[in-house]
């Protein structure tokens, strides 16, 4: 049986080889793997220095990322924690990592931020950092803002002045006080905010400290208000009665608004309407219909009170009309009563008109006939701003349409005259004949604008034309604009040469001026300037003023006006100012009755008497 | 050969299965590490331990126990501690802590929460994060409807557009503005589609515009054309302009207010932005328009800015004010001050009413009276002898006090009035003046009969007078003509003419003129000649063509006259038409 043993073991050495053979096999297949993970790191992996190695795991989006509550990493290396899709689990990473950094190591990572391409990010990585910096050194913090976009400021003073409050109140608002205006608002508010756990005294103090006490009130009345908003009513009276100015709390009632027309729908134009609103009455009403003009439009048409209906129309195709104007004007055309419809589709043409003045003049006639020159003068002012000759070339577009283009020419060249009264005025001169009424009329526009340039010159050109048959001459504008916005010395140095139908309206002109500068009697010798037939209504004009001004000064004048008459009139003045306004003592009245002559006595007792 | 093979094969199938034994193992591992979405909070807070043991000053806690996160001062703290407790939390868990949240008292702390909450409930469900805004107030609502579609945006932007759809108004551009932050990566191409499916281009043309502004800041004038030039009414914009005018007043200093006025058309917006100016520097700004040669800049810009700074400083205002050129402009706008600081702080005005040089008192103290006097007529009453030392005569006050009260509660007020002053004190009359024509709104028969139970003046009107001019200012013309005839004698004349006046206004002059027969002949001829004149001004051209309708030729006369007195200062008459008026005068009007 030797031939079975050996048989045996061969087996066996054979069997042995074999598991030696696959032993080995799979020892190297072990090592292997081993060494390509340690030698050959994934993507997500860093071997670094500094760093420990991190733990692959799946994240709850999917992708393999460090779990944000084990991240780790250089200071300055987002990268890591924007791979995160998930703005929580940006935060997340960014609170966690951040919290174990050092005021140095802050600033590092601060510095860092502004290689951040993406605006998003960047603006959530800062607003961490300057939290964190804030708890331990806010001095240093608002120190960094100063990197910070004054777009980004706002949001950033927040943070900081959020965490500062909590730790080092006084320390905070004393900081606050040393901001401009504008960021000590919205640090105190900011402060108000984060400390609710203050007293009502003691909130009502720092605000007085930081001169914002009509913040602290804001807050107070918009605390209350949202605490009524289930009956948006309450709310709404409780800012219309509060104690702060209405046009700084805007917002707040847009608010109000919103949440009560939830619940009762555009009738909420009707409130508005009714509420006494200076300011924002009509803001709020276009706020409303920005929503959905054609709803609140359509709101409108049943309404009874016309003037109710007219005035939310108004606003709402207003507001619609800066949008889509064609739709606001298809609109308007079937509004009823035709009263109001012809009113809205004016709106709609001088929105229109004014917001896109080339498209409205190509699409003109659309318009219907009554509204279409009017509009088509703010089209063409709108225009001319820009480019004067080239609004008067397009005149020609719109002939057909309105006939008479001549009002449109007028306000082209005023609105030229407004930035270049010198060319313009060259441009009338040039283009018109002396005796073309149509240079007449504008050069009362062009010279007034030019007078406040070049008065000489503009008075010059104004009385070279020719007098007019009906109205004033030139020079009346001329004059007007020097006497009310230039030099009345100029002024005065031209009005011996003012023509004769001008003349009492510009020298009554003068005078207000000289009387309200306190230059009574040189207001009074101008006067004698005058024909005589004048000179009673320019007299009268002046006492009438000098009375209202100053019946002090004027009572102790009495005595020395030049003539009993003038006497008589200004004491005739006096009497009459003083019922309405009693400046002076009843023996004063009594003796400015002694200069009364008969014809003012008469007169002041009929005044009396009545 | 195949021995060879059978080497081979052995060795490659303990090579594959050795490969593969090190990575089933491996994966096995990390299953047992990482804690699946149903394992048991205490868990996941052993795991979460670990690495909280690392971290300086946070820890995680149960659900909904909040007081242990707001036990950390700090707010990053805070917020540290909530992100790390939420981490990983579950739908079922996080509105757990949504329900809770709603109990914690302090509105800041509730607001940290819920922020927190909720944009980590977004990242899991969002449409059940939009749900839970239900519950918010409407005043934080904003806010949060930025953070839900902020971070809705990243995680699913079609989901976030077509929620956003289904929104209206103003909280669909706050979502479609957080969109459009949040997703800064995509082009703007993409972004510009996102606005226009949610029908709101305005908003992205808006922000791109805002964002190309911000990027050249470090040039005010261009972020400022930027502004302007765009295609966004300015209005919507202002927030922006007034950002741009502070970084261009850092670099130009108050030249930048001349700016403002000259480049901002609508009134609004200016206001708006010299406001923020003078916040910065009121004493600078206001000293800026001192050295302005045009008037009409330089009355625009100061009145804005004293109103301002009335709100905050109003005596420091008014000390700057005081030298101001020229003195007329001066007192204006002392006066502008005062309004806004009675308005604002009636009280803190009273009580430093000293400040007011003594002319310049009784007016604003009427109003701050007549203020307080809306909420507490008594109370104010009772005040006016804490300034009597200060003014002397406190009539006037009184009667904005009374006249404010009878707005409100016009029988309380004249009762008040009787009871207080007797019959024949005049102030009992001045008092009644207000107090009636109030009541002539409610209630014209009763006013109207108190008022003729008092004494007629001397001179001047009775009080009837101005129970019917109350009443024709109400439109009540009827009400008014109707009681014309129990009006006492020496108030005739100006009653009469007073409902006489209106009806002109209305083109009746007929019946203005008809009123007159029930007067005697000599207030017949003063009243006519009331008409005439009223009719001058009102429409002169119908004057013109009905003198000869007149029914004197005296009236027409006089009507004459007027219409040639007028035409001097209002040529609304040809030449030819004023000879013909002429032809009318009677010698004496002639002369």
């Amino acid at each position: 049986m030797p031939t079975l043993r050996k048989q045996s073991s061969t087996t066996s050495i054979l069997i042995l080889k074999t598991g030696i053979i696959f032993a080995l096999g799979l020892a190297i297949g072990v090592l292997s793997v081993v060494v390509i993970q340690n030698f050959y790191p994934k993507e997500e992996e860093h071997a670094t220095q500094n760093t420990a190695q991190q733990r692959v795991q799946k994240s709850p989006t999917g992708s393999s990322l460090s779990s944000p509550l084990e991240i780790t990493g250089n200071v300055g290396e987002f990268q890591n924690i924007f791979k995160h899709r998930s703005t929580a689990e940006q935060y997340t990473s960014l609170y966690v990592l951040l919290s174990r950094a050092n005021e140095t190591e802050l600033k590092e990572w601060w510095i860092h931020t502004q290689n951040i391409e993406r605006e998003s990010h960047r603006e959530i990585a800062q607003q961490v950092i300057i939290g964190n910096l804030s708890a331990i050194n806010p001095k240093e913090a608002l120190q960094c803002l100063n990197d910070v976009s004054v777009f980004q400021m706002d949001r950033l003073l927040r943070t900081l002045f959020s965490e500062w409050s909590v730790f080092r109140l006084e320390e905070a608002v004393e900081i606050a006080t040393t901001l401009p205006g504008p960021r000590r608002i919205v640090a105190l508010q900011t402060i108000l905010e984060t400390r609710d756990d203050l007293s009502e005294e003691q909130q009502r103090m720092i605000a007085r400290q930081l001169k914002g006490e009509d913040t602290y009130l804001m807050l107070v009345s918009e605390a209350k208000a949202s605490q009524s908003l289930a009956e948006p009513q309450d709310s709404w009276n409780t800012l219309l009665n509060d104690d702060v100015a209405n046009y700084l709390q805007t917002e707040t009632f847009l608010t109000v608004l919103e949440a009560w027309r939830e619940q009762i729908g555009f009738a909420v134009l009707s409130k508005i309407y009714e509420m006494p609103l200076f300011g924002i009455k009509y803001d709020l009403m276009k706020a409303v219909a920005r929503v959905n003009p054609e709803g609140a439009l359509d709101y409108t048409r049943g309404l009874q009170d016309q003037k109710e209906k007219e005035s939310l129309s108004r606003e709402i195709v207003l507001v619609w009309a800066r949008k889509d104007p064609r739709a606001a004007l298809a609109a308007s055309l079937t509004f009823e009563p035709s009263s109001i419809a012809t009113t809205l589709e004016s709106v709609v043409a001088l929105t229109w008109a004014r917001t896109n003045p080339i498209e409205f003049i190509e699409n003109i006639e659309s318009i219907s006939e009554r509204p279409r020159l009017l509009s088509l003068e703010t089209a063409f002012s709108s225009i001319a701003r820009q480019d004067p000759k080239n609004a008067i070339e397009m005149l020609s577009s719109v002939e057909r349409y309105v006939g008479n283009t001549s009002s449109l020419l007028t306000r082209i060249v005023n609105q030229w005259a407004n930035r270049q009264p010198d060319s313009a005025t060259d441009w009338v001169l040039n283009n018109f004949a002396r005796e073309d009424p149509q240079r007449q009329m504008l050069l009362r526009g062009v010279l007034q604008r030019l007078a406040s340039q070049d008065p000489d010159k503009a008075f010059e050109l104004a009385l070279a034309q020719p007098a007019p048959s009906e109205g004033y001459e030139i020079e009346f504008q001329v004059m007007q604009e020097i006497i009310l916005y230039g030099d009345i010395e100029v002024a005065k140095k031209f009005l011996p040469r003012v023509r004769t139908k001008a003349k009492q309206s510009i020298y009554s002109s003068v005078a207000t001026e000289l009387v309200n500068a306190g230059q009574n009697n040189e207001a009074l010798e101008l006067g004698y300037d005058l024909a005589e037939s004048n000179q009673q209504m320019y007299f009268w004009h002046v006492m009438l003023l000098w009375a209202s001004n100053d019946p002090t000064d004027l009572y102790e004048s009495l005595e020395n006006l030049q003539s009993s008459d003038l006497a008589s009139l200004a004491a005739r003045q006096l009497i009459s100012q003083n019922r309405f306004d009693p400046v002076l003592t009843d023996d004063q009245i009594e003796q400015a009755r002694t200069l009364l002559t008969a014809e003012d006595e008469a007169l002041v007792e009929q005044f009396e008497n009545r | 050969m195949k021995r060879g093979l059978i080497i081979a094969g052995t060795f490659a199938t303990g090579l594959a299965i050795g490969i593969l034994a090190v990575i089933a193992i491996q994966s096995m591992s990390r299953k047992n590490e990482h804690a699946p979405q149903n394992v048991t909070q205490g868990e996941v807070e052993q795991s979460s331990t670990e690495i909280s043991n690392n971290l300086s000053s946070t820890s995680t806690v149960g659900v909904g126990k909040f007081e242990d996160i707001f036990k950390h001062r700090s707010i990053t703290e805070q917020h540290t501690a909530l992100y790390t407790s939420l981490f990983g939390a579950t739908e079922p868990q996080l509105r757990d802590w949504w329900n809770q949240s709603k109990n914690i008292e302090r509105a800041s702390h509730r607001e940290i929460a819920q922020n927190v909450i909720l944009r980590k409930l977004t990242a899991i469900n969002a449409e059940q994060a939009l749900r839970y805004l239900d519950d918010v107030s409407i005043f934080r609502i904003d806010t949060l409807f930025t953070t839900v579609f902020s971070e809705w945006a990243v995680s699913n932007l079609e989901g976030a557009i077509e929620a956003a759809s289904t929104l209206e108004g103003l909280r669909r551009i706050v979502a479609l503005q957080a969109i459009l932050q949040s997703r800064d990566d995509l082009s703007e191409d993409k972004r510009r589609l996102i606005a226009v499916q949610l029908n709101d281009e305005d908003t992205f043309l808006r922000m791109a515009s805002d964002t190309k502004a911000a990027h050249s800041i470090a040039e005010p004038k261009e972020a400022w054309n930027t502004l302007l030039n765009d295609e966004i009414d300015d209005s919507q914009q202002t927030q922006s302009l007034a950002i741009v005018a502070q970084a261009w007043f850092a670099e130009i200093g108050f030249d930048v207010l001349s700016i403002i006025y000259s480049e901002i058309e609508n009134s609004r917006i200016r206001a708006d932005l010299v406001r923020v100016i003078t916040q910065v520097d009121p004493i600078g700004t206001l000293d800026y328009t001192r050295g302005l040669s045009d008037s009409r800049v330089q009355s625009a810009l100061s009145y804005i800015i004293v109103r301002e700074w009335a709100r905050t400083e109003p005596q420091a205002a008014l000390a700057a004010v005081s030298t101001y050129e020229p003195p007329s402009m001066a007192s204006s706008l002392a006066s502008t001050i005062t309004y806004v600081w009675v308005s604002a702080k009636p009280y803190d005005l009273i009580k430093n009413i000293e400040v007011l040089s003594k002319d310049a008192r009784i007016a604003p103290l009427e109003v701050a009276f007549s203020n307080l006097a809306r909420k507490d007529p008594m109370n104010a009453i009772a005040m006016l002898s804490s300034i009597e030392n200060y003014v002397g005569n406190t009539s006037t006050i009184l009667n904005g006090i009374v006249g404010a009260w009878a707005v409100q509660q016009p029988d309380a007020a004249v009762d008040w009035v009787l009871e207080n002053f007797s019959r024949e004190d005049p102030q009992r009359r001045m008092l009644l003046q207000d107090a009636l024509q109030n009541m002539a709104v409610q209630n014209p028969n009763k006013a109207f009969e108190l008022a003729i139970d008092q004494p007629a003046p001397n001179r001047g009107s009775g009080l009837e007078y101005y129970v019917v001019r109350k009443l024709v200012r109400e439109g009540n013309i009827e009400q008014a003509a109707n009681l014309l005839p129990r009006v006492r004698e020496n108030s005739q004349l100006e009653t009469y003419s007073l409902v006489a006046d209106e009806l002109v206004e209305m083109d009746k002059t007929n019946e203005a003129f008809a009123l007159g027969e029930d007067l005697d002949a000599e207030k017949r001829k003063y009243f006519y000649q009331t008409v005439v004149q009223n009719w001058t001004w009102h429409d002169a051209k119908d004057l013109y063509e009905s003198l000869e309708e007149l029914p004197t030729k005296d009236l027409k006369s006089y009507a004459a006259g007027r219409l040639i007195w007028m035409n001097r200062s209002a040529p609304l008459l040809t030449d030819d038409q004023i000879e013909h008026v002429k032809t009318f005068l009677i010698s004496e009007d002639e002369a």
